[in-house]
């Protein structure tokens, strides 16, 4: 991301996402997660504890047995 | 956006007024009590349906309806109505707002409401409007309230909820985290009890098991399930005729808890327990201990987060990665003591917590019979002593938390662990069983064994899923929570950072004359924002605390133009300045309109003002042009302020004129003359006689004015014929005699000898007479404005020398400097 695209986003924007980023890739946070907490982050509802307990509470899916 | 048209009726003060700054700037001034806050309070009330001065500490009994509204007005009768251009939208829209329906904003277009609506939320946390009631918030604020403020006003609020969201979430995760822990713990007590072991061990507890089944016949298994505890094991034929208690088991239980009443094991329990409250007084006491504790997952959780972007994921700096890694790992060293001190809390916490949960097992057994039994004192009793050991696990769950020792004293522990009339009532329940239950053969105690231990398995393997499952979600909990502090702390760090070197910036621009290496810091610290300045280079202070109001003023500007920028680029470029430099003086006055017009070019600010030289000022220095100044005065209860618009001074003369009102007209002029040529004298640098009072009367301005201009122009003659610079002569020879013909038009050299024309009898002379005095004066302003860029002429010198006269744009360059003596002529 540009100095500029961070600039155009409010702060704190820039917080959570550069937070999920930092997060993005770790063991403890599977795709899954990452991808509710976005949701939540999009639709404003970070501040709900009820919503991040059950978005950090996914299991990941298991890969189809072949 | 920009503020292109402004229509008030009726609002605080003002009855009926018609504004057009067009996009362009605009200064209103006017003595104090004129109504020039009103226009500030209407388009506040405009952008956000309050007003901002009407709310606050000390407002409780002042209503927008009551005394928003012009005195003896409606709300129905106060009204807004502004045309804006807004950024990415094509056309400028109307917008009106009424007193009557303060939360609804009228749209000439809909179709703008999502484009308008990013700047009324700007707007509504107060971002377009400085009053010196601002700069306060700024300056002499505690760090706290400054703290508040300044978040208000960057919209950074929202960090703060979903940072304690996230605490939140933390804090219920360790809770349900806590809670299977103590399940956990329970489960094994339960396991160890029924089998009579001090410690869970899978292989002694697969040995017990297959024992048992070997005695009913079945082989043994290879690993420890509950599933298959009783798996192709043949029940006793007499099993289901028996009621499923076994005698010696309970025995068993009774003698094991009657040994832990003994004072010897108490003993051993409290020496255990003085070691950890000796480790944990040691952490509770010592707030930096904790602090290492916390540190130290911080630390670890930095270090597993440094990647290859030679960025330190703690404060986002750039760092060399090996010695990134060094660095944190020094401060995990350092916390090495605090992690010794809790791997002991957790060894003897655990410890202790194992032998209460293996008791807790035994006493819920016994009391099962106590309740068949029907021993009531028995059982109240053993509830009562199960609740004290179950109270103590709960504590050794989190002790470093929830274990104060000043609250659990040894005394008070020891009474807890042993609980007086226990032991007879043990006995007592003891004797129930032998005479209650016979003797049962070793098969069918093998089955009720298997059964209980199947149960019980089955429960030890729910609670260490559960356990494993909130770890891994505590977890991901803390390191949400952390990595989100360590993101904020970065991010703000930066916006800081960059807020306070644009503060300096624009503060090094005012006062660069004796303050040129002026710095300052802006830091978060807990909740509040340390906000100091450099002062002459002798430490940082508080803003308010060695500097002078003046200088504050100009600090409070500063500051709030630097957040400004940050937090309304692009997206609203009306800024007003309401009567904000109070305390400054003139020099610096000066140096603020370059500022605004140096490093805000492209900003739109509405300027109020009580001082008359202040508004000369900005309109010297061309922050406004004479479209833009509009004096307020005369303020009357009925009739709101008389509006002078600077630009229509001769229309508003002649229209006097027609209605052959000389007094008016003269008035006008005289007033308006003041004003111009007091700008004149200040952008030609002319002497005018000093007064101590400040109060320069039209004469004294006029005199300075003319006469500098002909002493410039003598000098402008005497360097064009110095280079031989013949065509230039001429032409300043010709206006030499063109602005003569004007000057004695004006009677103003007849002034001194002529009382009956002198400018204070103006209001007596008749129409005709009067007429030619406002040509010569109207031909007498064109003498010092361009024709081409309407700008004021001014004086250029250099090094204290005067060097050249010209406009703006150029069209009018004089050269004053003449042609060195033996220099070759152009």
């Amino acid at each position: 991301m540009t100095a500029q695209q961070d600039q155009d986003k409010s702060i704190p924007q820039q917080v959570i996402e550069n937070a999920l980023a930092k997060l993005e890739g770790r063991d403890e946070f599977p795709e899954a997660i990452i991808s509710k907490l976005k949701e939540l982050a999009k639709k404003g509802r970070l501040d709900s504890q009820k919503a991040i307990i059950e978005a950090i509470s996914i299991e990941p899916e298991e890969p189809p047995c072949v | 956006m920009r503020l292109i048209e402004l229509e008030i009726h009726n609002i605080r003060g003002i009855c009926d007024l018609l504004l057009k700054p067009n996009g362009k700037n605009l200064v209103v001034w006017g003595s104090n009590g004129s109504g020039k806050s009103a226009v500030v309070d209407t388009i506040d009330f405009l952008l956000t349906g309050r007003i901002s001065r009407l709310t606050g500490k000390g407002t409780g009994d002042i209503k927008l309806e009551k005394h928003g509204t012009h005195i003896d007005h409606k709300p129905e009768e106060a009204m807004v109505r502004a045309v804006v251009s807004i950024p990415n939208y094509p056309e400028p829209i109307e917008i009106k707002r009424c007193m009557l329906n303060p939360g609804n904003l009228e749209y000439s277009d809909p179709e703008a409401k999502p484009y308008l609506d990013p700047i009324l939320s700007i707007a509504a946390r107060g971002q377009h409007v400085l009053t010196r009631r601002e700069i306060l918030k700024y300056i002499t604020a505690e760090p706290s309230n400054r703290a508040q403020e300044i978040q208000t006003i960057l919209d950074i609020r929202e960090i703060e909820d979903i940072r304690k969201t996230l605490v939140k979430v933390e804090n219920s995760c360790e809770k349900d985290f806590d809670g299977a822990k103590k399940a956990l713990t329970i489960a094994v007590g339960e396991i160890t009890a029924t089998i009579g072991i001090k410690s869970f061990e899978v292989e002694t507890v697969l040995q017990w098991v297959n024992d048992r089944r070997a005695l009913l016949g079945a082989v043994p298994i290879a690993t420890l399930n509950s599933a298959e505890v009783k798996a192709n094991v043949v029940a006793p034929v007499f099993q289901a005729k028996e009621a499923p208690v076994n005698p010696s088991e309970l025995k068993t239980h009774i003698e094991n808890l009657v040994g832990f009443l003994s004072e010897e094991n108490v003993d051993t329990l409290l020496q255990t327990d003085a070691d950890l409250r000796g480790n944990l007084q040691q952490v509770q006491t010592n707030p930096e201990l904790v602090r290492s504790l916390k540190r130290l997952r911080l630390f670890q959780l930095g270090i597993d987060l440094i990647d290859d972007t030679g960025t330190c994921p703690l404060c986002d700096r750039p760092w060399d990665t090996s010695q990134l890694r060094e660095h944190i790992q020094q401060h995990i060293n350092e916390a090495e003591l605090a992690q010794q001190l809790q791997s002991n809390i957790d060894l003897k916490s655990k410890s202790l917590s194992g032998a209460l949960s293996d008791v807790l097992a035994r006493i819920k057994q016994v009391l099962d019979i106590a309740a068949v039994a029907g021993l009531k004192e028995e059982k109240s009793n053993l509830e009562l002593w199960r609740d004290n050991l179950d109270q103590i696990v709960e504590l050794l769950v989190n002790p470093v938390e929830k274990y104060k020792t000043s609250e659990y004293t040894t005394t008070k522990l020891r009474s807890m662990l042993a609980v007086p009339g226990v032991e007879p009532a043990l006995d007592r329940v003891s004797t129930f069983i032998e005479s209650a239950y016979p003797k049962t053969t070793p098969q069918q105690e093998a089955w009720d064994s298997l059964t209980k231990i199947e149960t019980r398995l089955g429960s030890y393997e729910k609670t260490r899923d559960l356990l494993m499952s909130n770890a891994l979600i505590y977890n991901r909990s803390a390191i949400l929570h952390e990595t989100f502090i360590l993101t904020r702390d970065s991010v703000l760090k930066s916006l800081y950072d960059s807020v306070r070197d644009r503060f300096v910036d624009l503060y090094r621009q005012i006062h660069d004359s004796d303050e040129s290496t002026f710095t300052a810091e802006i830091k978060p610290d807990e909740a509040g924002l340390d906000f100091t300045v450099d002062f002459y280079g002798r430490g940082s202070h508080p803003p308010h605390a060695m500097h002078s109001e003046g200088h504050q003023d100009s600090m409070g500007i500063c500051l709030y133009l630097a957040l400004a920028e940050k937090l309304t680029r692009n997206v609203i470029d009306l800024v007003i300045l309401d009567d904000v430099v109070m305390s400054v003086d003139a020099d610096h006055r000066k140096q603020v309109c370059k500022l605004l017009s140096k490093s805000f070019p492209n900003n739109q600010f509405l300027i109020t003002t009580h001082d008359r030289t202040w508004a000369n000022q900005l309109r010297s220095a061309n922050i406004v042009d004479s479209e833009g100044m509009i004096q307020f005065y005369n303020w009357h209860v009925t009739t709101g302020p008389q509006v002078d618009f600077q630009a229509d001074i001769w229309g508003r003369i002649d229209t006097d004129l027609i209605k052959d009102d000389v007094s008016s007209a003269s008035g006008r002029l005289r007033q308006n003359g003041e004003q111009f040529f007091a700008m004149v004298c200040d952008s030609l640098q002319a002497p005018v006689v000093y007064k101590l009072s400040g109060s320069y009367d039209f004469g004294n301005l006029l005199d300075g004015a003319i006469g500098q201009y002909r002493r410039l122009l003598a000098k402008a003659k005497n360097a064009a014929q110095s280079w031989g610079r013949n065509e230039e002569f001429e032409q300043l020879q010709e206006l030499d005699s063109i602005v003569t013909e004007i000057y004695e038009r004006t009677n103003a050299e007849k002034w001194p000898i002529n009382p009956a024309i002198h400018y204070n009898n103006w209001a007596n002379l008749s129409k005709p007479d009067f007429q030619p005095v406002v040509e010569a004066f109207r031909d007498l302003y064109g003498v010092f404005i361009c024709s081409k860029c309407s700008k004021l002429l001014h004086l250029v010198t250099a090094n204290g020398k005067q060097e050249s006269v010209r406009c703006d744009c150029t069209q009018i360059h004089w050269n004053l400097v003449p042609k060195e003596k033996g220099a070759k002529k152009q």
